[in-house]
């Protein structure tokens, strides 16, 4: 009999904006979380454009995501592969093209087998975009860190990224209500342009409290529970620092929602000089800012 | 005034961003997202700047806009996008172009932009005073030339400290995301 194993704590590392750090993030993260202690998956789901094994140096790999997807192995844990570091396992990318088109069938199987690894931690490395296949693993996760840079074009994609997700879940959940009203609603308040007195959260919580009030008591207790981690990445000076604060400012008012604590990265020359090398910068160079500034995200996530 | 800087993105939000910050440091510039349009503005306008910026383009994008940019004598020409793609162009006549990999960075697009259009101007100055032909001296030097030598217009204007700024960048934010 298993006795009292730990629930996995699923983590997923999303950057709506391609290029912006998702994979040098999540593999150097799974070195620092595996090197507390922690026993350690990170999985590629960056389907069609997985690399993660070669920011991890792994270069070939004798099982992919596609043995699973295809049926080929029954359990995701038979692929999980070895990484000759302690603690940590990793699953590959397959060349199955983008998690957007993944069928449902095979996205819920895909979530099942994740709640039933048996490790600490399963990190997940998302890719870019914000198609809802996306989203829904950010939802069935435990903890998500939100990855941007400074530049506004980041920003605007993680704002429209958590957009998506704040809707998406508040669908799910009013569904239940079997209410036409209420989805109509949500409908009309993701086209802001369109109808600007449903701009704000607490607007639109008022006007669902009218139709039915424990809909916008869910709808509030939904929106409590949405508190990703935001990971601003490459930052150069003090100026950059502040990126996050006008995101947060607009995540409050217009999504209702609050991060749950913002984490800095910054730019550093070794993440370019350990790719060159085919070495984590965890194990290349962990002196650096960028192991620092990593293992401090290991912290937050070891609470 | 007359354009000065003719920017050409597919991306909708990184040419309004570029234009907004451009047009905060007091440059007329002209946004276009076809590529068709380009060459005949440039002929019209006469811009002494033209930027390229090739993110979300297509791959028969590319090929037009690398065409386009080494049919082009009149301007120089600033590409912007990707290390791989930046590649693409980096055959033929390099004399006028300047390269800038993402990520985007709008005080370097600025400052650039500034030290080529001060040194034109600076050009055109000592051109009409020497009573020259306009058209003998060469107005567009080596932009190698010009890494090392610091601008004297960027000295006296405030960059894009203020698009750094909380309240401004909240207030692009909320413009681009229509909340306004
Ligand atoms: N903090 C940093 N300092 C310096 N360079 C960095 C930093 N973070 C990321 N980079 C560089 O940015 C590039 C993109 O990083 P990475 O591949 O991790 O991004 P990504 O978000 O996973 O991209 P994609 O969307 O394509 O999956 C890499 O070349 C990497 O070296
Ligand atoms: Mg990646």
């Amino acid at each position: 009999m298993v006795v009292n194993k730990n629930p996995v704590e699923i983590v997923a590392v999303i950057g709506p904006k391609g290029g912006v750090g998702k994979t040098s993030i999540s593999a150097n993260l799974a070195i620092s979380l595996a090197q507390l202690g922690k026993k350690v998956v990170a999985i590629d789901l960056d389907l069609g454009a997985s690399n993660l094994n070669t920011f991890l140096g792994i270069r070939s790999s004798k099982y992919t995501l596609d043995d699973f997807i295809l049926n080929k192995v029954g359990k995701l844990q038979e692929i999980v592969l070895e990484t000759g570091l302690e603690n940590m396992g990793f699953i590959c990318g397959g060349n199955i093209p983008g998690i957007a088109n993944l069928h449902y069938s095979k996205k819920m199987k895909l979530i099942r087998n994740l709640a039933m690894l048996d490790y600490d931690f399963v990190l997940l490395d998302l890719g870019a975009g914000a198609s809802y296949n996306v989203v829904d693993f950010v939802i069935i996760s435990q903890k998500s860190l939100l990855v941007t840079t400074p530049e506004i074009p980041s920003i605007l994609n993680t704002y429209s990224f958590l957009k998506t997700l704040v809707f998406r879940r508040l669908t799910m959940a009013l569904k239940e209500f079997h209410n036409q009203t209420l989805l109509d609603l949500l409908e009309q308040a993701r086209d802001v342009e369109k109808n600007p007195h449903l701009k704000r959260m607490d607007d639109l919580v008022q006007v669902i409290q009218k139709i039915d009030s424990s809909a916008s008591r869910l709808v509030k207790q939904i929106l409590l529970g949405i508190r990703p981690a935001m990971i601003l990445n490459r930052i150069r000076s003090g100026k950059d620092e502040k990126a996050c604060v006008a995101i947060e400012n607009l995540m409050r008012q217009y999504l209702g929602i609050e991060c749950s604590k913002i984490l800095h990265v910054h730019e550093d020359a070794s993440v370019g000089h350990a790719i060159a090398k085919m070495k984590p910068v965890m194990i290349n160079n962990p002196g650096s800012v960028f192991a620092n500034d990593i293992n401090e995200i290991a912290m937050f996530l070891t609470g | 005034m007359s354009v000065q800087v003719i920017i050409y993105s597919s991306d909708r939000i990184r040419g309004g961003i570029l234009r907004e910050i451009l047009r905060r440091n007091k440059t007329e510039t002209l946004l276009l997202d076809n590529i068709m349009d380009v060459k005949s503005a440039i002929s019209s306008h006469k811009p002494d700047i033209a930027i390229f910026d090739t993110s979300n383009s297509l791959k028969n994008e590319i090929n037009s806009l690398k065409h386009l940019s080494s049919s082009i004598e009149e301007c120089f020409v600033m590409i912007l996008g990707d290390a791989l793609i930046i590649n693409v162009f980096h055959d033929g006549n390099l004399w006028n172009k300047l390269f800038l990999t993402d990520p985007l960075d709008p005080e370097i697009i600025i400052s650039k932009s500034r030290e080529i259009l001060s040194r034109i101007q600076e050009n055109r100055a000592t051109v009409k005073s020497s009573d020259h032909d306009s058209t003998t001296a060469p107005v567009i030097r080596n932009i190698e030339n010009m890494e090392e030598k610091p601008s004297v217009a960027d000295e006296d204007i405030d960059l894009v400290d203020h698009n750094l700024d909380i309240e401004h960048l909240e207030s692009d934010l909320r413009q681009y995301l229509k909340l306004d």
